[in-house]
């Protein structure tokens, strides 16, 4: 099987930067969203061929993603080479093709990366809420779950996007 | 035990320690890059206006063959163009002008500015990308308003474009009043229920750091209060208070929902000063 690209899924990672900014952000409930760009990440991590390229494509769409944020830059960047490389220590041992394990690996991520970027903003910036932190990251795991294993499997039929 | 090669190995570190070394970049340096490569949505919102108008002129119709017809059609499409430029100036115009009433110091200058992009990509943020920079003379601090509503400040600028921190971002922080909804005469209006407007991160903002015994009720309409530090005027408005809760603390929770909602903004205006 051919690898993954990672500058197409730098591409696609800008594109979902845009729909992130735009679509996702006026569909979003009470500021939870889909993180797409999250959903790609982890789907960077589970199926790159090897390890290297796995962590500097999470670190380059996270990087993508600090584009359009007004919090330190690179912050995204790390957060998602940390989620990439729990997932590449633990690829060994699961089931990626299975739809659950795709659900509990975006919902993991999801939840470690909302709670790790609320803890900074709410360092560098200013106390957020803890009713907002537990409603806001409850909700965006929740909407990012679901849609993990329909992502992961257009990406994997739509080979030409990524590979 | 299999043993990966020292690159490999090695490869997590080096971007984790370039990662801390961006994060402890000022955002001055940081953020002027990332407004610059969003300034390349400046142009991607103009086309895609034009190209929905010039769409809207090639609908297909049954007898388009009639050269007049089709004449007709290119004139009214340019008109239905117009129209949308004249909607566009109107809007800005009306920002301007319904702002320009509470600004009183003939300094301000009201510069209207294009929303480019009016989310932040972190969750947890709330900003919105401007079209106007440096080059326009737009500096950090000032004020974004949408007619008498504030909307936010400027936190970072590039020659083409700015962030504005908006009022619910949880680093945004102003001088505020709420007003109550009838006079008390023994009460002066200059002694009450000052505090601190903080964005919580969410949709609102909070009331912050005002006496336990302030006569504050729910429907309050906050505004500004004046600040010749920061050049804030007086009386702009931010939001109306939605909940008052007193717990055992010395000073009670005040909840405010703002009166616009920035997502649905297409133009603001910057107050600048004349000076600059």
């Amino acid at each position: 099987m051919k690898g993954l690209s990672t500058a197409k899924l730098a591409l696609l990672a800008a594109a979902c930067l845009v729909a992130e900014l735009t679509i996702l952000d006026d569909l979003s409930w009470r500021g939870a969203r889909v993180e797409l760009l999250l959903l790609l990440a982890c789907f960077a991590a589970l199926f790159a061929r090897d390890r290297r390229q796995a962590l500097f494509s999470c670190w380059l769409i996270g990087l993508i993603k600090d584009i359009g944020s007004s919090g330190p830059l690179a912050l995204h960047a790390l957060l998602f080479l940390l989620a990439g490389w729990a997932i590449v220590s633990v690829k060994q041992i699961i089931f990626r093709e299975s739809v659950l394990t795709q659900l509990l690996v975006a919902a993991a991520g999801c939840a470690a990366v909302g709670i790790a970027t609320a803890l900074v903003v709410s360092m560098t910036a200013g106390g957020i809420p803890a009713s907002h932190w537990l409603t806001k990251t409850l909700m965006s795991t929740l909407a990012t779950a679901l849609l993990a294993p329909i992502v992961v499997q257009l990406l994997l039929q739509t080979r030409c996007l990524v590979r | 035990m299999m043993l990966r090669p020292r690159s490999l190995r090695g490869a997590p570190v080096i971007l984790a320690g370039v990662s801390l070394a961006m994060m402890l970049l000022p955002s001055a340096a940081s953020q002027k890059p990332r407004l610059l490569l969003l300034a390349g949505l400046i142009p991607l919102r103009a086309t895609s206006t034009g190209a929905a108008q010039f769409a809207g002129r090639f609908i297909p119709s049954a007898s388009a063959s009639d050269t007049e017809k089709v004449k007709l059609e290119h004139l009214q499409g340019r008109v239905q163009e117009l129209s949308a430029r004249v909607m566009d100036l109107q809007g800005q115009l009306e920002t301007v002008a319904g702002a320009r009433g509470i600004l009183t110091d003939p300094k301000l200058i009201l510069l209207p500015a294009d929303v480019v992009v009016n989310a932040d990509s972190n969750a947890w943020r709330r900003s919105m990308v401007l079209s106007r920079g440096s080059s326009h003379g737009v500096s950090r601090g000032m004020l974004v308003l949408w007619q008498r509503h504030l909307i936010g400040r400027i936190i970072e600028v590039s020659p083409w474009t700015c962030r504005v921190l908006l009022v619910t971002d949880s680093g945004f922080r102003i001088g505020g009043l709420a007003l109550p909804k009838a006079y008390d005469e023994s009460v002066p209006l200059a002694n009450r229920d000052k505090g601190v407007i903080e964005g919580t991160g969410d949709r609102t903002a909070a009331l912050k750091w005002i006496q336990g015994d302030a006569l504050l009720e729910t429907g309050a309409t906050v505004v500004t209060i004046a600040d010749p530090a920061t050049g804030v005027p007086r009386g702009l408005l931010i939001g109306k208070v939605t909940s008052v809760s007193r717990g055992s603390g010395l000073y009670p929770k005040v909840e405010v929902l703002p009166f616009v909602n920035a997502k649905s903004l297409d133009s603001v205006a910057i107050v600048l000063k004349a000076d600059k």
